[in-house]
């Protein structure tokens, strides 16, 4: 899942990328409120991890302005600002959620799970497809109770994948949610992926549950 | 009668003021009515020492009083007789009332000329009180023809009688007694019934300070800056209404800055503090290798620094508050102080390329060097921080009869001119968004501000054509 970080003090944006990305996400990052404007509205996040106080547009405005133009992203806002009134007004400008600053890393993470749940209408924190189970605040997969060793790569493919339950997953919605801008993505970059992942999901003996659909992409469903 | 109520003061001195011309009302009435009874009574006194003086008769010289008790039946009554005496020249008694002969008693000899008694009270002989009128006159005769003169040059040697009346002042008295009891009563029932009305009154015309002080309660300390209407409060409260509002609001402005200024604290801790425990989270929430662990144990470092930098300017400024940082003055070369604290961001400035032109004077000046290094730190560094890159910083001393004065000047300042007062305000920034978090937490201008004044100089800045200069000036 792609996520983009907007956080000015450098130490905080540092550490939240690094336990982003240890988490399996992959992050893009600014500290500039502008530049995150252009980052949302030019790209296709999963979530935002917004702070308020940002040089050039502060969060209160990214947010009016994404909501405003019609975004849906889940926003997170990292603010040092507590009081109730600051959480109403954040949370009516659009925020999902608003976390105070200073806060556990794991309590981000985990209500980065929560909010994306959410947004895919998923309320059981445990996905399951068939004999397919994914626990996203382990990052432990299992298939017919056997655990599946995923890379990073192929665990945030696989998360993709199995968020959209049955729905075809484009290439380049692949890219954006699989891949930062530091990343080159070549085009077969993501079939050699989906090939990697097939070969240890859908192993020899179980019913297939990675499929290709010609032209649209792929998706993962129970098998018919 | 300090911290007595209004009403109470209101109630005693009208209550007071009620009763002192109540009283002296009384007692003129008192005083008019008795000098009025009096004066009547002594009228009627002295016309009955002229009827009686008219009953002497002198026949060569003999004296004699053609008293007739049935025309004068009062002196000789058994029941509150009035008297009289006559008297010869040497006080012999020559007539007297049969009621002072029957007491024994005699009257007093004072006596005056016939056109002015001498009038006194008296005790008279049956014990009651009194008052007599004593005249003197020469008695004519009714025998010899035109011997009615007594004036005449013969007369002087006419014997002389003396008369002597009394009577009994009972009824004034008694009189005088019931007037002073319906006085009394009078003012009495005067004086309740005042009281009464003022209690009422009181209570009635004092209800606008009881709004008032009912408004004053129901203020929410949250929120002063609700105004105050003075359409519906008498005109003698409105300047205490009117002053009251603009304290109010003056508090509101103060209690919003004081408001701001701890959520303003609290954000510029919080925010380190949160980089701190993210840095430590992250690095160990999975084995790393050593150059990741020092890396992460600098940066924690580096936090820490920043964040001591901000809570010692905030402390110094608590202190600056409350008067408690003394000022140690010591001579010192200014132009080499400002030389030697430039080397603090000599390597940033040189990073930038930025081009440093220096205008000094060799000066002295008496201050306490440890501040004044803390002001000259902070306006370095707020100069080589917004800066343009590659622009120009000029820096200038000059010292006259009175003071030392610095300028420090740099180029590329986007602030709008009016904002340059605001620069010294606490935690403001050019850039409101921007998250402080030490070295540009908002607080160095303003603790420059303060340290500066504290040497009783004063420092102002101006921002003219993107140069933003500050102008400091040390007394000297």
């Amino acid at each position: 899942m792609r996520i983009l970080v907007v956080e000015d003090y450098a130490p905080l944006r540092k550490s939240l990328v690094l336990g982003l990305r240890d988490a399996g996400y992959v992050v893009d990052e600014t500290g500039d409120g502008e530049e995150g404007y252009w980052y949302a509205s030019n790209n296709t996040y999963d979530a935002i991890i917004l702070d308020l106080m940002l040089p050039g547009c502060d969060g209160k405005e990214i947010m009016r302005r994404l909501r405003h133009a019609g975004s849906a992203v889940t926003i997170l806002v990292l603010t040092a600002k507590d009081t109730v009134a600051d959480r109403v007004q954040g949370l009516d400008l659009g925020a999902d959620d608003y976390l105070v600053k200073p806060f556990a890393l794991d309590e981000l993470l985990a209500r980065l799970r929560a909010l994306t749940r959410r947004f895919v209408g998923v309320k059981n924190p445990i996905i399951r497809i068939a004999d397919l189970e994914i626990d996203p605040a382990q990052r432990r997969v299992l298939r017919a109770d056997a655990s599946i060793d995923l890379t990073p790569r192929e665990y945030a493919l696989l998360e993709l994948l199995a968020s959209r339950v049955g729905t075809p997953v484009t290439r380049e919605e692949i890219r954006q949610h699989c891949y930062d801008f530091s990343d080159e993505t070549a085009s077969n970059v993501i079939d050699v992926y989906i090939g990697y992942l097939r070969r240890k999901i859908d192993r020899p003996g179980l019913r297939p549950l990675i499929h290709t659909r010609r032209g649209f992409g792929y998706l993962i469903a129970e098998p018919t | 009668m300090n911290g007595w109520s209004l009403r109470s003061r209101l109630r005693l001195g009208t209550f007071a003021a009620i009763v002192a011309v109540m009283a002296i009302s009384s007692l003129i009435v008192y005083a008019l009515i008795n000098r009025s009874l009096y004066h009547e009574f002594d009228a009627t006194l002295r016309t009955q020492t002229q009827l009686l003086a008219h009953l002497v008769d002198r026949q060569q010289d003999f004296i004699t009083v053609d008293y007739d008790a049935a025309k004068f039946p009062e002196y000789a009554s058994d029941v509150n007789p009035d008297y009289f005496c006559y008297r010869s020249d040497d006080d012999e008694v020559l007539s007297a009332s049969p009621s002072l002969i029957e007491s024994g008693r005699s009257l007093p000899l004072e006596t005056g000329p016939i056109t002015a008694p001498v009038i006194q009270n008296l005790i008279l002989p049956d014990g009651r009180k009194g008052r007599c009128a004593g005249i003197y006159f020469k008695p004519r005769s009714s025998t010899v023809f035109n011997d009615t003169n007594v004036d005449s040059p013969l007369a002087h040697s006419y014997p002389q009688v003396k008369l002597v009346v009394a009577r009994a002042t009972t009824e004034i008295e008694s009189d005088l007694s019931q007037l002073a009891l319906v006085l009394l009563i009078f003012c009495s029932i005067a004086i309740i019934s005042t009281l009464c009305i003022i209690e009422f009154m009181v209570r009635v015309l004092l209800r606008p300070v009881d709004h008032v002080a009912t408004r004053i309660a129901e203020y929410d300390i949250h929120d002063l800056s609700t105004p105050w209407s003075v359409k519906e409060v008498p005109r003698e409260l409105v300047p205490m209404v009117t002053r009251l509002s603009e304290l109010l609001s003056r508090l509101d402005i103060v209690m919003q800055r004081e408001r701001a200024f701890s959520s303003d604290v609290a954000h510029e801790l919080r925010t380190p503090f949160a980089g701190l425990r993210a840095t430590i989270e992250a690095t160990l929430a999975r084995p790393r290798d050593t150059p990741h662990y020092l890396t992460a144990l600098h940066e924690c470092l580096s936090i820490c620094t920043q964040t001591e930098g901000v809570i010692n300017t905030l402390l110094i400024l608590s202190r600056s508050d409350h008067d408690h940082i003394a000022i140690t003055r010591s001579a010192c070369d200014f132009d080499l102080l400002l030389k030697e604290c430039w080397k603090l961001v000599a390597a940033e400035a040189e990073k930038r390329h930025l081009h440093i032109t220096w205008i000094l004077t060799p000066c002295v000046a008496h201050i306490d060097q440890g501040l004044i290094r803390l002001v000259l730190t902070n306006i370095y560094t707020n100069a080589v921080t917004y800066v343009n890159d590659g622009g120009t910083i000029t820096i200038s001393t000059h010292q006259d009869q009175h003071a030392t004065i610095m300028t420090i000047s740099n180029s590329g300042c986007s602030l709008n001119p009016d904002l340059a007062a605001r620069v010294f305000d606490r935690f403001w920034r050019g850039d409101q968004a921007r998250t402080g978090t030490g070295t540009h937490s908002g607080l160095g201008l303003a603790l420059c501000h303060v340290l500066v004044t504290l040497h009783g100089g004063s420092i102002r800045a101006d921002i003219v054509a993107e140069q933003f200069t500050l102008t400091i000036t040390l007394p000297l």
